[in-house]
Formats: C-alpha cells, sequence, structure tokens
C-alpha cells in the first residue's frame, strides 16, 4: 500500500519536474543534440517484485502523458515501452551476476554507485536510440542518432542519478 | 497444438509488447494525418489548462521587455493617424471611403506554449474556436510573422512555427516579384530560415529583407520574415539558396496576432479550380 502511494506521487512530481524545470532549460546550440529526461526515473526504481505486463501498460501510461504534453505524437510513449520491455532482461542479467539482496525497488541508496549507473546507461541508451531513431525516421541518418544518443545517454544519467539524491528519500534500514 | 500453446506462452510477453507499440504506432500516424490529432495535442485540455497555468508565471519574466515592444508599436501607431497630417492645399480633400474593404482581421493572442528544439516545432495558444480562430490562420508578432495555425480546440489553438521542417510558404524580395520558397533546415538552428527558388539573375544583396507573398491567402503581402544573411548558389541549380535571419526572436514569443483572411474561401476555391 505504502509502495502505490509512494509511485503515484513520484509519477506525478517527475512529470512536474520534467515540465516546468528540465524543458525548461535552455541548451543552446547543443539542444539540438541533448535532449534531458528525468521522468524516466519512474520507470527505473518501478518496484521490482511487480509483475513485468503491468510495468508494460505504466509505461505506456508515463509515455502517453509525456507525449500530451510535449506535443511528440507518441514517440516518448513507444520509447518508455520499449525500455519497459529491456528492464525484465537486464535485471536476469545483473541478478545472475550478484544477486540483488532483498529489495523492493533500485534507487541509488539500495545499489552501489557503479553498479546502478552501468544499469542506467544501458536503459536509457536503449531509450534514447529508439526515441531519436523514431523522430528522424531514416535509417540513412545513423550517425547523427548514436551521437544524439551518446550525448544525451551522458546527460541524462547524471541528471537522474543527482535527481535520485536530491528527490528520493533514504530507506530506513 | 500443445506446442503451439507453449511457444506462444514463451514469447506472449514479446507478443504484448508489441500489441502496444501498435497501439502507439497508430496514435503517431494519426498525428501525420493533419486535422485528425485530437488526443494527443497540447490544444488537448489538460495540457492547454497546465500550460496556461504556467504561463500565468513565466510571463512575469518578460514583462519589461513586451512593455516596450508594446510601447514603440504603439508609438508608430500614432505616428500613422489622422490628426498628424496637415492640410498643405487649400482645396477640400476627397476621400473616396469604398474602394478599400477590409481584408484581413488581427486579433491579438498570448503563446502559452512554444518549443525550439524539435524538428517540428509548434506553438499553443490561449485562442480556439471560441474567438472564431480556424485552421491555416496566420500568426504574426509585431516583428515579423512567425506561422500559421494547424489545430484548434474549444478554447486553445496550435500553430506550426516557422522553425518546422514541413514548411513551404511562398516569400518574394521586398519590392521585387521573383517569388522564392521558404523552407527550415534543421541544422541551421534557431532564428535562421531558408529561401529557394530565385533565379541567380536577380541581384540580391545581404542584408535586403524578405516579405511574405501573400498568395497562400495565409498572410497579407508584405509582412517581414527577415533579412538575409547569407546568399549562396544552390547546388545543381541556377537558384539562390538564401539564408534568412528571422526578424522575431523564437526563444521569446508572448504577444501575437493571429490573422484572418475575410476571403480565404473565395481565393482558395478560385486556386483550385484547374485551367
Amino acid at each position: 500500500m505504502r509502495l502505490i502511494i509512494v509511485n503515484i506521487l513520484r509519477f506525478l512530481i517527475l512529470i512536474l519536474i520534467q515540465l516546468l524545470v528540465v524543458d525548461q532549460v535552455s541548451l543552446g546550440f547543443m539542444g539540438n543534440y541533448i535532449s534531458l529526461v528525468i521522468y524516466v526515473s519512474f520507470l527505473l526504481t518501478f518496484p521490482i517484485n511487480t509483475s513485468n505486463y503491468l510495468l508494460l501498460i505504466v509505461a505506456l501510461i508515463l509515455g502517453l502523458t509525456m507525449d500530451m504534453f510535449k506535443d511528440s505524437g507518441g514517440i516518448h510513449a513507444s520509447a518508455c515501452l520499449f525500455l519497459a520491455y529491456l528492464r525484465p532482461f537486464l535485471l536476469r542479467r545483473l541478478q545472475s551476476q550478484n544477486p540483488i539482496e532483498d529489495v523492493e525497488e533500485l534507487t541509488v541508496y539500495t545499489e552501489d554507485l557503479q553498479k546502478y549507473t552501468t544499469y542506467t546507461v544501458l536503459l536509457l541508451s536503449g531509450f534514447f536510440f529508439w526515441l531519436f531513431l523514431l523522430e528522424e525516421f531514416s535509417f540513412s541518418r545513423i550517425p547523427v542518432i548514436l551521437l544524439k544518443t551518446l550525448l544525451s545517454t551522458i546527460f541524462s544519467t547524471l541528471l537522474i542519478i543527482i535527481g535520485q539524491y536530491l528527490l528520493f528519500r533514504k530507506p530506513k534500514i | 497444438m500443445k506446442n503451439l500453446f507453449l511457444f506462444f506462452n514463451i514469447i506472449k510477453f514479446f507478443l504484448f509488447f508489441i500489441v502496444l507499440q501498435l497501439i502507439v504506432f497508430n496514435v503517431v500516424v494519426a498525428k501525420t494525418d493533419y486535422q485528425q490529432s485530437g488526443i494527443l495535442n497540447s490544444s488537448a485540455k489538460v495540457s492547454g489548462w497546465f500550460y496556461t497555468l504556467k504561463n500565468q508565471f513565466s510571463s512575469y519574466w518578460n514583462l519589461r521587455n513586451e512593455n516596450n515592444i508594446l510601447a514603440t508599436q504603439n508609438a508608430q501607431l500614432k505616428q500613422e493617424s489622422f490628426h498628424n497630417y496637415t492640410i498643405v492645399s487649400s482645396n477640400s480633400i476627397k476621400v473616396i471611403d469604398d474602394i478599400y474593404k477590409k481584408q484581413y482581421l488581427f486579433q491579438p493572442a498570448v503563446v502559452i506554449n512554444n518549443t525550439t528544439n524539435k524538428k517540428k516545432n509548434t506553438i499553443t495558444m490561449d485562442v480556439g474556436r471560441n474567438k472564431g480562430i480556424r485552421p491555416e490562420m496566420g500568426v504574426v508578432s509585431s516583428k515579423g510573422i512567425i506561422g500559421f495555425t494547424r489545430n484548434v480546440s474549444g478554447h486553445f489553438s496550435t500553430a506550426m512555427s516557422l522553425l518546422n521542417t514541413e514548411l513551404n510558404l511562398p516569400v518574394i524580395p521586398k519590392g521585387d516579384s521573383c517569388q522564392g520558397t521558404l523552407f527550415w533546415d534543421f541544422n541551421d538552428g534557431v532564428n535562421v530560415v531558408s529561401v529557394k527558388g530565385i533565379p541567380v539573375y536577380y541581384k540580391l544583396e545581404v542584408g535586403d529583407t524578405i516579405v511574405t507573398q501573400g498568395g497562400a491567402g495565409i498572410f497579407p503581402k508584405g509582412e517581414t520574415v527577415g533579412v538575409i544573411e547569407k546568399k549562396q548558389k544552390q547546388i545543381g541549380s541556377n537558384n539562390w539558396l538564401l539564408k534568412v535571419k528571422t526578424s522575431v526572436d523564437f526563444n521569446v514569443i508572448n504577444h501575437v496576432f493571429l490573422i484572418e483572411n475575410l476571403y480565404k474561401e473565395e481565393l482558395d476555391s478560385i486556386q483550385n479550380i484547374l485551367p
């Protein structure tokens, strides 16, 4: 019950921060190549013991909400779905290397920083590649797409990790 | 049969993913189909309300600037008023009143959301069908043209800005009549648009003003677009490729005017008749 309320609040607050703070940051010329994203943090920290199908549906809702505000016509929803589809496989892979201890959700507090950064970078690069591929909608511009993916992943990972330190509470043990 | 079910059991997560993707793709495709993007549009009710709220706060940052612009415009309008003219001839002035008939109506609007870093940038305004806004009405500010409306809902409307790769607009150099086509190259960045299609034997200089042609019926003839910043020959043709610096700063747009052409339907109907 507590987890449900926390996640609903997180959903709303992350969307507000994305729209009112992060999207208002003007990056000048580099704005063409970097898109900053923090709302994906919701999918990264979604409780791990829930069904994967629920994760997909939540990703769809989250993405469509962003599309509605950003006027981007479904590309964020599609990219969120892709991220949600990748996450279970990545988790299984990470768990096989060294099992995740008994935690409800993955945040910077529950995992060590290096592991969490790897997890974020992998998922975000998938997310951005899909997003920019749909935005450009052509394979001939693959170099540009890759460059944008690289830059956006680096900066958004930084943003998400710093954001989690600032916004999320340290779980009491 | 049993194997088939087993197979579906293995790939059911993947299938679910594909089904959801297809749902989303339907939305994406509906978006390209011009007028039908009702659901996922910031002229939709919720996001329109949200952006109005946001704008109520953020518009304070620009007040000083906006005041200056409005004051300048007021001064310009005052100068044009009738009282500034003295009568130099003793003959009575004959005013032929009915040779002019109004063709364009201007009405003010406030921009509540504005993007510049995408390939297809849009502007959301706080007027909609309630104020008689229709698709394909021109949007200008006191400095120059900004775009034209695409989607209109009850209380909000979105416009395609000049910074949109889908844009095609007939333009001319000021005081000339050679028509070119205005478009936007994403790699040029904000506030730079391009004009193609003007033959090289027309003498153009850097610094010349580019204005609208008025043929599409969206803008009146002679609305400012910007000044030529760079001219080069288009590769493989005998035309100029002009880089035009827009007179509007697209990062800061607040108060705009929407232009209604009273004869738009008539113009469209005669232009659609094939010769």
